[in-house]
C-alpha cells in the first residue's frame, strides 16, 4: 500500500503513438505510463528511435494531425488533454506545459528580436498586456542569466551564440509560468562548459519556480545530475522507471544495465569497452515479446511472451522484464 | 519600418560597388544593340532620302547623319555625346531622342506598375490561400489556375480582353493611352487592361513562389516553436510566415519588375500605346540608331536600379543580410 | 598502461602553425589555428580535445594537407607538403588519410558499397581491378563486414555500419597516420564501443598513428596515449592522458573536466564543480595574452599583457599558463 501522495500533476496512461505511411500505419511507441509530481523532475532517458521526442511531441499534442494517431490518456491535473478541442489546446501550450527545444537556431524566428519573441508568448495567453509582456520578457532575460538583457532585447537570434539562444528558449517557455517544462534534447547542440551553465540554469529555476521537469535526452551523465527519477526507453517502450540514484547503482532491466556499462568512463583505460550488441528493431519489425530479447544475454523462454511494466516490490520501482527479479545486474561501476 | 531602416543601414559598399556596375554593362548593351542594327540589311539613308535618290544623294546623306564613318566611330560619338546628356536626335523625326523618351516613359511605367500591383494583389492572397490549405481543393484549384496563366501568351489574352471587356462590354477603352499629368483617371482607365493582360503571368509566378515558400516553413522547426508557445495559425502564418518569406517576395518583385519592362513591347503594340516598347521597335524597324540607343540606355538604367534597390531592401527584411 | 610503442623519431610535428581565414570585416581574420606545435610519436594515439572556436577540426584538415598553413610547418614524416611538386603531393599524402563524422555525408548513395572503398585505390592507380577488388573486400572484412555487404548499397546500412564502410576506405591505401574528426559523435552511445574498440584493433595491426579529435573528454581519456587541449585556436595543455584526463594542471582543462556530466549517484559526484562564465570569445578578436584569460577564475593582469609560453613543466607535460607550476599551485 503506497503511502499517501499528492495527486500527479501528469498522468500518462497506455499512450500509444503512430503514423499513417504509405506503407500502413507505423507503430513508433507502445504503452508509455508514467505520472510526474509537482515540481518533480523526471529524465526520459533513450537512444535514437527509442520514441522520446515523439511522447514528448505528443505530450503537447505538437505532433501532425493528419498523419498521427495518438491512443491513450494524458491527463493534466485530472484534465484530459487528448480529447481538448484545438482551440482550448492552444491555451495549454506555453501556458501550462512548455516545451523547449535542441537546436535553438532553427527554433527561433531569425526575422524577429529575442524580446519580441519572448514577450509573444506573454501575449499570446494574455492578450491587451503589451506593456506587462515587455517587462516579463525583461524579467525572464534577466533570470535565465543573460547579461545586459535591456540590450539584449532588441537582439537577433544570429547575434548570439548558442548557449545564449538556449536561455533565450527557456525564457520564452517560462515566461508564462507553466507547471510542466518538456526539454527536447537542450544541451545535445553545445559545448560541454555552456552544457553545464544550462543544466545548473534547468534545475535551479525548477526548483525555485516549482516547474516540473521532463528532461528528454541520452546523455545519462546530464540525467543524473538534473533529475531525481529516471524513465529507460527502448524500441518504443519504456522498460524502466526508478529514481535516479537507486538506478544508477542496481538497474534492474538488462538494457539500462548495459547502456550504464558501456559509458566510456566505466572502462579502464585502452581495454575494449562494452556495448550492447546487435542494433534497434526496425518498427515495421519489431519482434514478438519482450523488444529487447535479440540482445540481451539473459534472454530466456519466457522473454518471448507479453513483457508488462510492473512494479519490483520496491517503493517506486518498475521495470518490463520478467527475469528482473532474478537478474543481478551491474550498474555504475564503484570508485 | 523607419527604426528598421535606421539599425540596418546596408553597406554603402553596396552602393558603390553597383553603381561601379552600371557603366560596364551600359556600353555592353548599347554596343550590342548597335551592332546588332548595324548587322540587319536596311539602310536608314534611303528612308531619308526617298525613293528615287540618286546615288550622289544617298551618299550626301549619309555623310551629313555621319553613316559613312566606320562603325566603331559611330558608336563613340553617340557614346560620347550620350555621357555629356546629349542623346543626340532621331534621324527621321528630328525629335530630340530625350523628349520622345519624356513623352513615352511614363505610359509604359504607368502600365507596368499598375500591372505590378495586381500581380501582388492578386497572387499574394491566392499563394496564402493555397498554402493554409494545402493539399486540399483550394490548393489544386489555384495552382491549376496558376499553371494556366503562366501558359498563357500575353497578347492572346490581351486580344481576349479587349475583345470582351472593351468592344462588347464597352467598360474600357480599346486603344491609346491618356498622359497621367493630365487626366490622371483617364490614364488609369486606359491603362488597366493593358496591364491586366501584363499582369497573368506575375500573379501566376507570385501565388505559385509563395505557396512553396510558406510550405516550407510551414512545416518546419521554427513553426514548431511558434505553435508550442501556443499561437493561434493565423498569428503563425500572418505575423511570422510573411516575414519570413519577404526576402522570397522581394526576389520575385525585382525580377517580375524587370521581365515586364520587356514584355510590354508586346502589349503596347496590341493596344497601340505610345510607350518605350513601340518607341523601340518603330525606330528599330526602320534603323533609327539613335533612338534606339536611347530607348535601350534607359531601360539598362531602369533594370539595375530596380535591382538595386531590391538588394537594399534586403538589409530591411532580413536582419541577418548586413 | 598501454605497450604501443613511443618512438623518438615523430611521424608528424607541427610547428609553430597557424591557419587564419579571412573574414567577411575587411582587414581581419579568422584566427582559427593561433600558433600550435607539437609531435605525434609513431604508433600512438594523440587525442585533441576542444569545444566549438578551439580549432580542432582545421587543426585535423591541415594535418592532412587539406587545409594549407598561413604561417608554420607541418612536417609529415619529416617532409614539408608544401615543398613537393603536385605529382609527389599526389603520392605522398596517400599515408595520411581522415575520417570524418558524418558518414551520411562522406558515401556516395549511388554507389555500392565496394566500389566506395576502391575508389582511393583506383586513383591511386597501379592495380588491375581484381587485386583491387580483393583489397577492398579484405579492409571490409577487417572491419566486420562480409562480401555480400559488399554488393549494398550506403542507405541500406546503420549508422554504425556506414563509418565502418568509411575507414575501411580510409584504410585500402595503407595510411601511416589517419586523422579521425569526431567520427562516434554521430553515433549511438551504446554502439560507440564497437568503433573505438574497432579503432583500437585496426591500430595495432596496422601500426597506425591516430590523431583522434573530438570534443567528449571521457572518449579521449578512454583511447588515446596523449590529449591535446585546445582553446581558441591555442593549446592549453598536453600530456599523458592518464594526467591530463583525471589530474590536469590547466585552468581550462580543469573546467571541462569539472564540466564534465557525470553518471553517478549524487552521493558519489564531485560536490564543486567549476562553471565557466560566459561564451568561448570570437576567434575573430581573441583576448590578448592568454585567450583564455576572460573566463579564468585565476587571471591577473600579466595574463592579459603577454601570451603564455608553452612550457614543459614536467617531463613530457606541457601547458600554457602563467601561474601554474608543476604541482598544479597557482604562483605569482
Amino acid at each position: 500500500m503506497k503511502p499517501a501522495t499528492p495527486p500527479p500533476l501528469l498522468e500518462v496512461k497506455d499512450l500509444s503513438i503512430a503514423f499513417r505511411t504509405r506503407a500502413g500505419l507505423l507503430q513508433v511507441t507502445r504503452g508509455i505510463s508514467f505520472a510526474v509530481a509537482p515540481g518533480e523532475r523526471i529524465g526520459l532517458v533513450g537512444e535514437s528511435g527509442c520514441g522520446k521526442t515523439v511522447s514528448g511531441l505528443a505530450l503537447m499534442r505538437l505532433l501532425p494531425a493528419e498523419s498521427a494517431r495518438v491512443t491513450g490518456q494524458i491527463l493534466l491535473q485530472g484534465r484530459e488533454l487528448l480529447g481538448l478541442p484545438e482551440k482550448a489546446m492552444r491555451s495549454v501550450r506555453g501556458r501550462e506545459i512548455a516545451m523547449i527545444f535542441q537546436e535553438p537556431m532553427s527554433a527561433l524566428d531569425p526575422v524577429f528580436t529575442v524580446g519580441e519573441q519572448i514577450a509573444e508568448a506573454y501575449r499570446a495567453h494574455f492578450p491587451g498586456h503589451a506593456q506587462r509582456a515587455r517587462e516579463r520578457a525583461l524579467e525572464l532575460l534577466d533570470q535565465v542569466g543573460i547579461p545586459l538583457p535591456a540590450q539584449r532585447y532588441h537582439e537577433y537570434p544570429h547575434q548570439l551564440s548558442g548557449g545564449m539562444r538556449q536561455r533565450v528558449m527557456i525564457a520564452m517557455a517560462l515566461i508564462c509560468e507553466p507547471k510542466i517544462l518538456i526539454a527536447d534534447e537542450p544541451t545535445t547542440a553545445l559545448d560541454v562548459t555552456v552544457q553545464a551553465q544550462i543544466t545548473l540554469l534547468l534545475r535551479e529555476l525548477s526548483e525555485r519556480t516549482g516547474t516540473a521537469l521532463i528532461f528528454i535526452t541520452h546523455d545519462l551523465g546530464v540525467v543524473a545530475e538534473t533529475c531525481t527519477r529516471m524513465l529507460t526507453m527502448y524500441a518504443g517502450e519504456v522498460v524502466e522507471d526508478a529514481p535516479v540514484d537507486e538506478v544508477l547503482l542496481s538497474p534492474r532491466h538488462p538494457y539500462t544495465s548495459g547502456l550504464l556499462r558501456s559509458l566510456p568512463r566505466f572502462a579502464r583505460r585502452r581495454e575494449p569497452l562494452v556495448s550492447i550488441r546487435g542494433r534497434v528493431p526496425s518498427p515495421d519489425a519489431m519482434p514478438a515479446g519482450c523488444r529487447f530479447q535479440p540482445r540481451c544475454d539473459h534472454a530466456v523462454a519466457p522473454c518471448g511472451g507479453e513483457q508488462l511494466l510492473r512494479t519490483t516490490g520496491q517503493p517506486q520501482r518498475m521495470v518490463r522484464c520478467c527475469e528482473s527479479l532474478r537478474l543481478d545486474l551491474p550498474g555504475v561501476p564503484l570508485p | 519600418m523607419l527604426s528598421g531602416l535606421m539599425r540596418h543601414k546596408p553597406g554603402t559598399g553596396l552602393v558603390w560597388r553597383r553603381l561601379a556596375q552600371v557603366l560596364p554593362v551600359l556600353v555592353f548593351a548599347t554596343f550590342v544593340a548597335f551592332g546588332l542594327l548595324k548587322l540587319i540589311p536596311g539602310d536608314v539613308a534611303l528612308t531619308l532620302a526617298g525613293d528615287n535618290a540618286s546615288d550622289a544623294r544617298l551618299a550626301e546623306i549619309r555623310h551629313i547623319y555621319g553613316l559613312d564613318k566606320p562603325f566603331l566611330s559611330q558608336y563613340l560619338s553617340w557614346m560620347w555625346n550620350a555621357m555629356h546628356g546629349d542623346l543626340s536626335r532621331s534621324l527621321l523625326s528630328g525629335e530630340p531622342v530625350a523628349t520622345s523618351i519624356a513623352r513615352c516613359l511614363p505610359n509604359t511605367a504607368l502600365i507596368v506598375l499598375l500591372a505590378m500591383f495586381f500581380s501582388f494583389a492578386i497572387g499574394a492572397p491566392l499563394g496564402i490561400w493555397a498554402a493554409s490549405r494545402q493539399g486540399r481543393f483550394v490548393d489544386s484549384a489555384v495552382m491549376t489556375v496558376a499553371s494556366i496563366g503562366v501558359a498563357i501568351p500575353n497578347f492572346w489574352l490581351a486580344m481576349l480582353l479587349i475583345s470582351f471587356l472593351a468592344l462588347q462590354m464597352g467598360w474600357f477603352p480599346v486603344t491609346g493611352a491618356v498622359a497621367f499629368g493630365s487626366d490622371p483617371l483617364g490614364a488609369l482607365h486606359h491603362a488597366i487592361l493593358p496591364a491586366l493582360a501584363l499582369a497573368a503571368g506575375g500573379v501566376a509566378e507570385i501565388s505559385r513562389q509563395l505557396r512553396a515558400a510558406l510550405i516550407e516553413l510551414l512545416s518546419s522547426q521554427q513553426v514548431r516553436t511558434l505553435h508550442a508557445k501556443g499561437l493561434s495559425p493565423m498569428a503563425i502564418l500572418y505575423r511570422h510566415g510573411l516575414k519570413n518569406v519577404g526576402v522570397n517576395l522581394l526576389t520575385i518583385l525585382s525580377l517580375l519588375a524587370n521581365r515586364m519592362l520587356a514584355a510590354t513591347v508586346v502589349i503596347e503594340a496590341v493596344f497601340a500605346i505610345p510607350g518605350m516598347g513601340s518607341l523601340i521597335v518603330n525606330a528599330a524597324l526602320q534603323r533609327d540608331f539613335p533612338v534606339v540607343q536611347g530607348v535601350v540606355l534607359v531601360m539598362v538604367i531602369i533594370v539595375l536600379a530596380v535591382n538595386l534597390a531590391a538588394d537594399l531592401l534586403y538589409g530591411v527584411i532580413d536582419p541577418r543580410v548586413k | 598502461m598501454s605497450s604501443a610503442v613511443v618512438d623518438a623519431d615523430p611521424i608528424l610535428q607541427v610547428k609553430d602553425l597557424q591557419i587564419h581565414f579571412p573574414s567577411r570585416a575587411a582587414g581581419s581574420s579568422v584566427k582559427a589555428v593561433n600558433g600550435v606545435s607539437f609531435d605525434v610519436h609513431r604508433g600512438e594515439t594523440l587525442g585533441v580535445i576542444g569545444e566549438s572556436g578551439s580549432g580542432k577540426t582545421t587543426l585535423g584538415r591541415a594535418l592532412v594537407s587539406l587545409i594549407q598553413p598561413s604561417a608554420g610547418a607541418i612536417l609529415q614524416d619529416r617532409v614539408d607538403p608544401a615543398t613537393l611538386s603536385a605529382k609527389a603531393l599526389r603520392s605522398h599524402r596517400r599515408d595520411y588519410q581522415i575520417v570524418f563524422q558524418d558518414p551520411n555525408a562522406a558515401l556516395d548513395p549511388r554507389m555500392r558499397v565496394l566500389d566506395s572503398v576502391m575508389e582511393p585505390l583506383r586513383i591511386a592507380g597501379g592495380m588491375d581491378r581484381r587485386a583491387m577488388e580483393q583489397a577492398a573486400l579484405d579492409a571490409l572484412a577487417r572491419v566486420g563486414l562480409s562480401p555480400e555487404h559488399a554488393r549494398r548499397y550506403p542507405h541500406q546500412f546503420s549508422g554504425g555500419q556506414k563509418q565502418r564502410i568509411v575507414i575501411a576506405r580510409a584504410l585500402t591505401l595503407r595510411p601511416k597516420m589517419l586523422v579521425c574528426d569526431e567520427v562516434v559523435a554521430a553515433l549511438d552511445v551504446s554502439i560507440r564501443g564497437e568503433i573505438l574498440n574497432l579503432f583500437a584493433q585496426l591500430q595495432r595491426e596496422f601500426s597506425l598513428s591516430c590523431v583522434f579529435i573530438t570534443h567528449d573528454l571521457s572518449v579521449v581519456s578512454h583511447i588515446s596515449d596523449r590529449i591535446a587541449v585546445m582553446y581558441l585556436g591555442c593549446l592549453m595543455e598536453l600530456g599523458a592522458a592518464e594526467v591530463v584526463g583525471e589530474r590536469p594542471l590547466h585552468p581550462y582543462t580543469r573546467a571541462l573536466l569539472s564540466a564534465e556530466p557525470v553518471p553517478l549517484p549524487s552521493h558519489m559526484r564531485r560536490t564543486t564543480r567549476i562553471v565557466l562564465e560566459g561564451e568561448v570569445p570570437s576567434p575573430v578578436d581573441p583576448p590578448s595574452g592568454c585567450p583564455f584569460r576572460t573566463r579564468c577564475a585565476h587571471a591577473v593582469p600579466h595574463c592579459a599583457a603577454e601570451r603564455p609560453r608553452w612550457r614543459e613543466v614536467r617531463p613530457s607535460h606541457w601547458i600554457a599558463c602563467h601561474r601554474v607550476d608543476a604541482d598544479g599551485e597557482f604562483t605569482n
